[in-house]
């Protein structure tokens, strides 16, 4: 008996704790957004009041359109640079393995390692700016990191740097995927470097962009230590994100309803793009067997 | 016309040399083979003609013109891809069609250029179907019309039948000969398989080692092979090659075989150079030249007659082959059709000595002549 | 025989290239250049301009200060404890996860039974969960087991939100093994246990490389767990290093700030230099699933 059971018995505890610490604690997450729960969790169910309240606050308009913004800058630009950056390496380059590591490196630092560099770098008092005064440039301005209006754009260029060398890695093992054949076909077809690429190897590499979008939109979405070393969220609420928000609400305001709201907000958004790309992808293996 | 001609070709990689002292030349409209066995070079070469690797030394023409600094698409040339290569985002139509498209060519006159292929391969009803929802075979033909539809000089296939399972691969290969014998364009074609290259071209050309072995028609490199690696390499059941002593006396020359503890002597009618008395040489027989039956308009004295044991019998259906031990080889030769001949018989056996082939055991030269 | 005459024309291309390739290897590089040498300079220096400049006094007192004087917490004890802490939360923690995720992994892929698909999604699912979704009941539960706050506490997070990752990179590796072997184990009479560890396990050092390392990697860089869950005893490394940077009283001393975070990064650093090939498998692993 004990025997027969044995794989399930062993895959138990794992499964156990995933089950309870992810699904179960979503569950928990979901019956607080509907109770009034403040600084506590209350069980006082008010229905979908907190998500009423949560769309009304001005606070969460702003964090929702700044993920916009920042979400499609961080995504275009991580896919547009990390393509250009894999069809570089592509080039049978010297010291190949050098520029790649290169590229890639920031992957492997804490994301308040990064903010710490690019929060003094991009410091009009010490960074950038006064670099470029000392070079005799006097009326060189760069000080988007204090401006409410720009200080989103400073959190996308330290996001893009850091994780620019994981879409790379991507894009590159796409193209090395593609069949080295089908480029000797279009070199007697006549195709230029350029057509090659546009007409023949972008068009093939779907699933990587796919792959990479959804991996980035997860990212964006989780976006929060940068934002906290970088600009804590200021100047104002200029750079605060539905993570930054879902803190703020549940640990600092006791607004744990709300809080617990914006979280279950954050997982939908997730899932609109999570869950078909697992569909498909089943479905697209499925097909391969 | 000269199809193609090259010229004391070479091919370096570094300091590594893979081809050398390549010559070549086929008229405008010949089957041009390369074959031999994996890493002889071969496709290296048809890469060269390609422009898909650097001519490193020699010079390449194409129909006249020397090609060596054009590219690929310059070259007028088309190429058939072991993997066929066809661009999978893009439909039958536009597979076909992409070359033409880079080249500008007027979507009207491709679209009539399409159309004319596709009638000629019988894939007119797949033109807007996707690669990956074609057979092997299908995208096969789809992968010659994209050569086909560019009407070039010269066809180039590289080992183009590999990926087909055999019954395929054998229908294929009959249509690949009939629509050269249709279009009478000059091709050449990469191939490791022998009997392609037998069935398929109007001229073989067999590499190993980075040289050229011997070139010719099918019948030269089968009858005639240049030496023991060309012999060795072309048929199937490939031809015998055992140690043979030769001596030479009053009546001419002989060659001395072993059969188990027997040694059998045969009269040799050919000639060979007077150093190799009493010297020990390749013999080289075709099985077919080995036989059970004595063929009937044969002359009486073609034939030396012996008695061997049978150590193994293969039917493969038209024909049952034996094998026996001569000179420490199992050595293949052709019995009766339908033979009930089994392991450890004895049977009564004809060598046609006059089509022996003898070469040098060390160098493999040819030395009868 | 004629050859392409190499022009200036013909190397235009190379030359764009090789240009384009050595800017963005100098603006991923310049970050850390900049942090590096203003971590050895005094700090008057960096106040009167000149960050992309090499020091004129070199000095390693921003490091030990960093290291062992910084005021961080109540007390002005530097990084050296919270390094401490991230060091004895990450170890059993990227110990168990891997555990835990071989032994998933492994029945999945060669004991599958009925459903076996259902806890594989369920997984799947783990690794794409946005951390604020636990924070709440986890908070709570910490509390409720005396873990509010402690390092087993961050031990018990990172482990459990680690396995949908350990599982995933297990389970593809051990997908792919060859099944006739297990097949031939099995007739020899071996069970489930004896053909993990004397079969699986010693053929699984390559995955066993890559899992701790995206682990380590990722527990060590972990913020928002550390500071949900920890409190001043027990902060880890990158947290200590955000009050560091962040903290709002007396003058910034930027220089001890760069090698602070220098500290924080050496660890994940030096793995991603000796071994950044398995790291990058890691990154692939994760994103190409099931």
């Amino acid at each position: 008996m004990l025997k027969r059971y044995l794989p399930q018995i062993v895959i138990t505890p794992g499964t156990l704790l995933v089950l309870a610490g992810v699904y179960g604690f979503i569950a928990f997450t979901a019956a607080i957004s509907f109770t009034d729960s403040k600084i506590l969790p209350s069980y006082n169910f008010v229905g979908l009041r907190n998500y009423e309240n949560l769309f009304k606050l001005k606070a969460w308009d702003i964090a929702v359109s700044n993920l916009i913004i920042y979400s499609l800058l961080y995504i275009v630009i991580c896919c547009a640079l990390g393509l250009l950056l894999a069809i570089l390496i592509d080039q049978k380059i010297r010291a190949e393995s050098a520029f790649r590591s290169i590229y890639l490196y920031p992957m492997a630092l804490s994301f308040i390692v990064t903010g710490t560099a690019w929060k003094w770098f991009l410091d009009p008092g010490i960074g950038l700016e006064s670099v470029m005064h000392q070079f005799g440039w006097e009326s060189f301005q760069f000080s988007w990191i204090k401006d409410r209006e720009f200080a989103l754009y400073t959190i996308v260029i330290a996001a893009v740097w850091q994780t620019v060398g994981f879409a790379m890695a991507l894009f590159l093992a796409g193209l090395r995927g593609i069949d080295s054949e089908m480029l000797k076909a279009a070199r007697v077809d006549g195709a230029n470097t350029f057509q090659v690429y546009w007409r023949i190897i972008i068009p093939q590499l779907g699933y990587t962009f796919v792959s990479v979008m959804v991996i980035l939109v997860f990212n964006a979405i989780r976006t929060y230590d940068l934002i906290v070393v970088m600009t804590n969220g200021g100047p104002g609420r200029a750079t605060w994100l539905p993570s930054v928000f879902m803190y703020q609400y549940t640990f600092t305001r006791n607004q744990m309803g709300i809080g617990a709201a914006s979280a279950i907000m954050m997982l939908a958004l997730i899932a609109v793009f999570v869950i078909p790309y697992f569909w498909w992808e089943l479905k697209s293996q499925g097909k391969q067997k | 016309m000269t199809g193609l001609s090259i010229k004391k070709a070479g091919k370096l990689y570094g300091s590594v040399r893979v081809l050398q002292d390549i010559n070549i030349d086929i008229d405008e409209g010949e089957f041009l083979v390369l074959v031999g066995p994996s890493g002889c070079g071969k496709s290296t070469l048809l890469n060269m003609i390609a422009g898909l690797e650097e001519i490193s030394e020699g010079e390449i023409s194409i129909a006249g013109n020397v090609v060596n600094d054009l590219e690929p698409s310059e070259r007028d040339i088309a190429m058939v891809f072991q993997s066929y290569a066809l661009y999978p985002t893009m439909t039958v139509a536009g597979n076909i069609s992409f070359g033409l498209e880079i080249r500008r060519v007027p979507k009207a006159e491709r679209d009539a250029a399409v159309a004319k292929v596709a009638d000629l391969l019988q894939i007119g009803h797949l033109l807007d179907r996707k690669p990956s929802q074609l057979s092997g075979g299908q995208r096969q033909r789809v992968a010659m019309g994209r050569a086909l539809v560019r009407d070039p000089k010269l066809f180039l296939f590289d080992e183009p039948l590999s990926n087909l399972d055999a019954k395929l691969r054998v229908e294929m290969r009959t249509e690949i000969k009939k629509l050269h014998k249709k279009t009478g364009k000059t091709i050449v074609y990469v191939t490791h398989d022998q009997i392609e290259a037998m069935t398929m071209a109007t001229r073989i050309c067999v590499l190993e080692g980075g040289d050229i072995q011997q070139q010719g028609t099918p019948d030269e490199i089968y009858n005639n092979p240049a030496n023991a690696f060309v012999a060795g390499f072309m048929g199937s059941p490939p031809m015998n090659l055992m140690k043979a002593r030769a001596r030479k006396s009053a009546e001419g020359w002989g060659l001395t075989i072993s059969h188990g503890l027997e040694s059998i002597t045969l009269p040799y009618p050919r000639n060979l150079p007077d150093s190799y008395d009493n010297r020990v040489v390749t013999l080289g027989m075709r099985p077919e030249q080995i036989v059970e039956e004595y063929p009937r308009d044969a002359a009486e004295d073609a034939y030396y007659t012996t008695t061997c044991t049978l150590d193994l019998t293969e039917p493969t259906g038209a024909d049952t082959f034996g094998a026996i031990d001569l000179s420490g080889l199992e050595a293949i030769c052709k019995l009766k059709p339908g033979s009930r001949a089994d392991t450890g018989d004895q049977v009564e056996l004809h060598f046609e000595v006059g089509a022996a082939c003898v070469f040098d055991p060390e160098s493999g030269a040819r030395l009868d002549c | 025989m004629t050859r392409k005459k190499k022009t200036f024309s013909a190397a235009l291309p190379k030359i764009v290239l090789y240009t384009s390739l050595l800017l963005f290897a100098f603006l991923f590089l310049m970050p850390m250049y900049v942090m590096l040498v203003n971590s050895v300079k005094p700090l008057e220096e960096i106040q009167s301009g000149g960050m992309m400049f090499l020091p004129q006094t070199w000095t390693f007192e921003p490091w030990f200060k960093a290291w062992s004087t910084a005021q961080i917490g109540v007390e002005p004890t530097g990084l050296r404890p919270y390094f401490w802490n991230s060091i004895l939360m990450v170890v059993p923690a990227v110990t168990v996860s891997t555990l835990l995720g071989a032994v998933n992994g492994y029945v999945l892929t060669q004991w599958v039974f009925r459903g076996h698909k259902i806890i594989f999604l369920m997984m799947l699912g783990a690794v794409f969960i946005p951390h604020q979704i636990i924070l709440i009941p986890m908070a709570r539960m910490l509390g409720f087991f005396g873990l509010a706050g402690t390092i087993p506490g961050l031990v018990v997070v990172h482990t459990l939100y680690g396995i949908g990752f350990t599982t995933l990179f297990f389970r593809n590796y051990y997908v792919a093994f060859p099944s006739d072997l297990m097949k031939a184990a099995k007739v020899d009479g071996a069970g489930l246990f004896r053909i993990f560890f004397w079969i699986m396990l010693p053929a699984s050092t390559p995955i066993i490389i890559v899992t701790v390392i995206w682990q380590f990697t990722n527990i060590w860089n972990d913020f928002l767990f550390g500071v949900s869950f920890a409190d001043y005893d027990s902060f880890p490394m990158t947290v200590a290093l955000n009050n560091l940077v962040n903290s709002s009283t007396g003058v910034k001393e930027y220089n001890v700030h760069f090698a602070g975070a220098f500290i924080a990064a050496v660890p994940t650093l030096l793995i991603y230099i000796f071994a950044g090939r398995y790291f990058v498998r890691g990154l692939m692993g994760g994103s190409v699933k099931g």
